[in-house]
């Protein structure tokens, strides 16, 4: 078997994954801190994502830690080590583009041979390399073929198997999959987790949709204006978002602002449209209200059967209706005139579900979020 | 802090100043220099110890002077006008309307414009001169038409010998105007010329008002056309040649005079014209192009034989030196029906020489070009920053400098001191090599600026440096903005003959300069051979850059048909 060869990587054992410290970077743009002060902790052989809107700083740190820009206060460290003082090319960071960045006047395996040239891998050993990296991104026969007579997922794969060829020390991903079509993206993510746990590789992944750092991650930092709004697991970051603008940006959540009845021992009681939501909270807010947030899916029409489940049920009144097929989304409006979204997964029936009608509407105590009210503040989305 | 104080010193050290600090030294002691030398002359008094304005006096004041200038600015505002006039219809009609043979007729357009000017100027001497083709023609049945010369004549050949470069500028125009705005003043009811008028035109007024300014530049620099055509006609580059060669010796203050003022007029037309360019550009918000239509029949016959016409006025010149250069003659006398090859046996060792001359200094002037030009080019679309647009403002420079300043100012400058350029061939490569450097600069940077950066930083990533990365992956990436970058800078090195017969050490005579003077010393068919081989000189490079980028072109478009 090639792969048991000592320096050869992909036998399932990759070499000691490192751990990668950003300490207290910050990066301007004249007086704009794309980065501002931030702290990271990424474990050795984790999936890392940066998640946030565009312009919220993700990118300017994965290309500072790639060499492309220099901080202007704060460390990089791979493994304790610090590694900012050197130039790009010495830092072995294994880059996947979001444009790809294929050589477009060099052949698939030259390509993939390029970074394996620059480290002064003899010629036979380079050839098993690419060979090896060929396949685990499925381009196998494709070696000979020109980066323009590739579809825009091989041109993906290609751009994969030349970071990884090189054993870098980090795979950064740069939104590598946002030029796909949504269903080679769901594929390719599927595709990029599983080669990243069998290489071991500590990967710092860019992107900013949420779904798709849902489900490739390990660990998500939600970015906000080049500061850390959340830092978790993707269970932990859907379920627990820290702040409204988390929760907003993180899937669709509703909110509702609501008057406090009483706040002590870490109960909350809470004045939802005439009846009380009772629930633990660590809020420590003095204020006469709070936002209450719940998740579209959380909540479904009310039937007979609910009243006496516990549930907390409301009047509202139908907007609009939109029918998905596996399932319903209906927007509906309080009697305050607060807008939210429901969503169902297999709706019964919907020719009853005319707009202007008024039906009931019920949830969970456990499903609810609170936060302080903030009264204003700027959306995330 | 420790960072911030490397990342200054990095900045320091970044060896992508090298380029610009070599592009400020070499323009600072080749370019300003001479012009610095130039303008100083300018002023010397009358005792050659103050400085005073004497000479501009006496240039303002005395006819002689004065009838230069006028000319010089009359025949530019006449001449652009004209080619603007004649370009517009042209133009217009070539973008709209399927004419017989569209393609072809496209580049035979081009060929005026590549012939180096006065070899054009002479073709039409040959036709219409005092012993003119069509003059004797006409003479012959007793019609007397008047012999092309003096300022009619020049400013003839003036239109006739620039006007392509209008037309291939306002094609871009028209073809960029929206067509939704069209559609729209059609649909309101606007006529075919009404709307023209009111939508086309003021669309592409920018690129119109461009292309003129462009024009203007090139016919008040232009010395071949005027020197051959316009003898008794004195223009600013004329008289500027006539007063330094014959002032050698003194000072020569007023060839300096004439100098400065003609840098004055095409500075201030260049300092107008980028203003202009930055401030106003309509670009058009749709993806959509001009639709060519297929004109009804008789129009469609009326059009091509309006193209036919120009065409004609086209391929003249070139078939003019041909046949001349195959018919014996007598002096400025050409027999035609009587042929010969005496003339290629007679002129072609004579030949050799400049021939070799122009190859080698071209050829070296063009390595420099390409060298620094895309260094440069590289700086101002990626380090540049805030640098960018003075450094792309500062390379362009040299496209205000009339040929025969910078040929007076070389010679100033250079002639003794540390720095000693007169007499060798390196005073016509640095000449060349400053005068050529906007072209690569502007086709590396315009290519440059559609390459994606991250492939790049791609290379840089899998560990190769900098440096190694811009020879290993950019140059490869804009080589063809190289190619036709070093193709315009050798081609038009060649055909130069402003600058050349200024400078031109004896050892070292240029092929424009050989077939310039064969064509003064009324000798035409020695001069017509000469002239052919300067033709193939910039023709032969042009053909094969064109081959090799069309066949890429194909074999693009195959690989995307093929998917």
């Amino acid at each position: 078997m090639p792969g048991n060869k000592p320096g050869i990587i992909y036998n399932g054992g990759y070499m000691t994954s490192i751990g990668v410290q950003i300490k207290n970077v910050s990066k301007f743009f004249g007086d704009l801190a794309a980065v501002d002060n931030l702290s990271l902790n990424i474990k050795p052989g984790e999936l890392f994502t940066l998640l946030g809107p565009s312009g919220c700083g993700k990118t300017t740190l994965l290309r500072t830690i790639a060499g492309f820009y220099y901080q202007n206060s704060g460390q990089i460290l791979f493994n304790n080590k610090q590694i900012d003082l050197l130039p790009p090319h010495k830092r072995n960071t294994g880059m996947v583009f979001q444009s790809y960045a294929i050589f477009p006047f060099l052949s698939v395996f030259n390509n993939i041979a390029y970074g394996l040239k620059a480290h002064g891998v003899s010629k036979s050993e380079r050839k098993e390399r690419v060979m090896e990296a060929l396949s685990l991104v499925r381009l196998s026969g494709l070696e000979q073929r020109r980066p323009n007579q590739l579809s825009g997922g091989q041109q993906q794969r290609v751009a994969v198997a030349r970071a990884i060829v090189i054993e870098p020390q980090v795979l950064l991903m740069d939104e590598p999959l946002s030029n796909l079509d949504a269903k080679l993206r769901v594929d390719m993510r599927v595709d990029i987790r599983r080669l990243q746990k069998k290489l071991g590789i500590t990967m710092i992944y860019v992107t900013h949709d949420q779904e798709e750092a849902l489900a490739i991650s390990d660990r998500i930092a939600v970015m906000s204006s080049g500061r850390i709004a959340q830092m978790g697991s993707p269970w932990e970051i859907y379920h627990k978002p820290a702040n409204p603008h988390v929760a907003n940006f993180i899937g669709v959540s509703n909110f509702f602002s609501c008057p406090v009845k009483s706040n002590d021992q870490n109960i909350i009681k809470i004045d939802f449209y005439g009846q009380t939501l009772e629930t633990p909270s660590l809020i420590k807010t003095e204020t006469e209200s709070v936002v209450v947030s719940i998740r579209p899916e959380a909540m479904s029409i009310a039937g007979r059967e609910d009243s006496s489940s516990g549930k907390i049920i409301f009047k509202a009144k139908i907007v609009d209706t939109t029918y998905l097929g596996a399932g319903l989304r209906l927007t509906l409006r309080t009697e305050d005139d607060v807008d939210f979204q429901i969503q169902m997964s297999h709706p019964k029936r919907i020719d009853n579900l005319v707009s202007e009608k008024i039906i009931n509407i019920g949830f969970l105590q456990d499903d609810v979020m609170i936060f302080p009210d903030e009264s204003s503040g700027d959306e995330i989305q | 802090m420790k960072f911030n104080k490397l990342a200054g010193s990095r900045k320091i050290l970044d060896v992508w100043n090298i380029p610009v600090f070599v592009l400020f030294a070499s323009f600072a002691v080749f370019l300003l220099y001479p012009i610095f030398m130039v303008i100083k002359s300018s002023m010397i008094s009358a005792d050659g110890t103050t400085v005073s304005f004497q000479s501009y006096i006496k240039f303002f004041s005395v006819s002689y002077y004065s009838k230069a200038l006028y000319n010089t600015l009359l025949l530019g505002v006449l001449g652009t006008a004209g080619i603007i006039i004649l370009v517009i219809p042209l133009a217009y009609f070539f973008t709209r309307y399927k004419i017989f043979g569209h393609t072809l007729v496209g580049t035979i357009l081009w060929i005026p414009y590549l012939t180096p000017a006065f070899i054009g100027a002479y073709t039409w001497l040959i036709l219409f001169g005092k012993y003119g083709l069509i003059t004797d023609f006409f003479r012959n049945l007793g019609i007397m038409i008047p012999s092309i010369g003096g300022f009619g004549g020049i400013l003839t050949v003036f239109i006739l010998t620039y006007y392509p470069l209008g037309f291939i500028l306002l094609i871009g125009a028209f073809q960029t105007v929206d067509p939704s705005l069209e559609e729209a003043s059609h649909n309101l009811g606007a006529s075919n010329f009404r709307r023209f008028w009111t939508v086309t035109v003021p669309s592409a007024t920018p690129s119109i008002l461009n292309a003129s300014l462009l024009v203007f530049i090139l016919i008040i620099d232009s010395f071949g056309i005027p020197a051959i055509v316009g003898v008794g006609t004195p223009v600013l580059t004329t008289l500027v040649f006539g007063e330094f060669t014959s002032e050698m010796g003194g000072p020569p203050v007023m060839a300096a005079t004439g100098a400065t003022i003609l840098l004055f007029i095409s500075m201030s037309i260049l300092i107008l014209q980028r203003v202009y360019l930055q401030k106003k550009s309509f670009v058009s918000s749709g993806t959509r192009n001009i639709e060519i239509i297929n004109p009804r029949p008789v129009k469609k016959i009326i059009l091509s034989l309006m193209f036919a016409v120009v065409l004609v006025f086209s391929l003249l010149p070139i078939i003019t030196i041909i046949i001349s250069s195959f018919t014996v003659a007598n002096g400025p006398v050409l027999q035609y029906g009587q042929f010969t090859l005496d003339h290629y046996r007679n002129t072609f060792y004579a030949v050799l020489r400049p021939l070799k001359n122009s190859y080698i200094l071209a050829t070296s002037s063009m390595i420099l070009d390409l060298t620094l030009g895309s260094l440069i080019g590289y700086v101002i679309i990626r380090k540049g920053k805030k640098m960018a647009t003075f450094i792309d403002a500062f390379v362009a420079l040299p496209l205000g400098v009339p040929g025969v300043l910078l040929g007076i100012g070389l010679i100033l400058g250079f002639s003794r001191g540390p720095i000693v350029l007169v007499g060798t061939a390196s005073i016509l490569i640095v000449a060349y090599f400053v005068r050529r450097l906007p072209h690569p600069v502007r086709t590396v940077s315009a290519i440059l600026a559609q390459v994606d950066e991250n492939i790049e930083e791609a290379s840089v990533n899998l560990g190769v440096p900098p440096v190694k990365t811009f020879l290993k992956v950019t140059t490869r990436m804009i080589f063809p903005g190289i190619a036709t970058g070093g193709l315009l800078a050798w081609t038009t090195s060649v055909s130069d003959l402003t600058c050349t017969i200024l400078i031109y050490p004896a050892r070292w005579k240029t092929l424009t300069v050989e077939t310039y003077a064969q064509i003064r010393s009324d000798l035409y068919g020695p001069a017509s051979v000469v002239g052919i081989f300067l033709l193939l000189s910039v023709m032969v490079p042009i053909f094969i850059v064109n081959l090799i980028s069309q066949r890429r072109d194909r074999k693009k478009s195959m690989v995307k048909n093929e998917r």
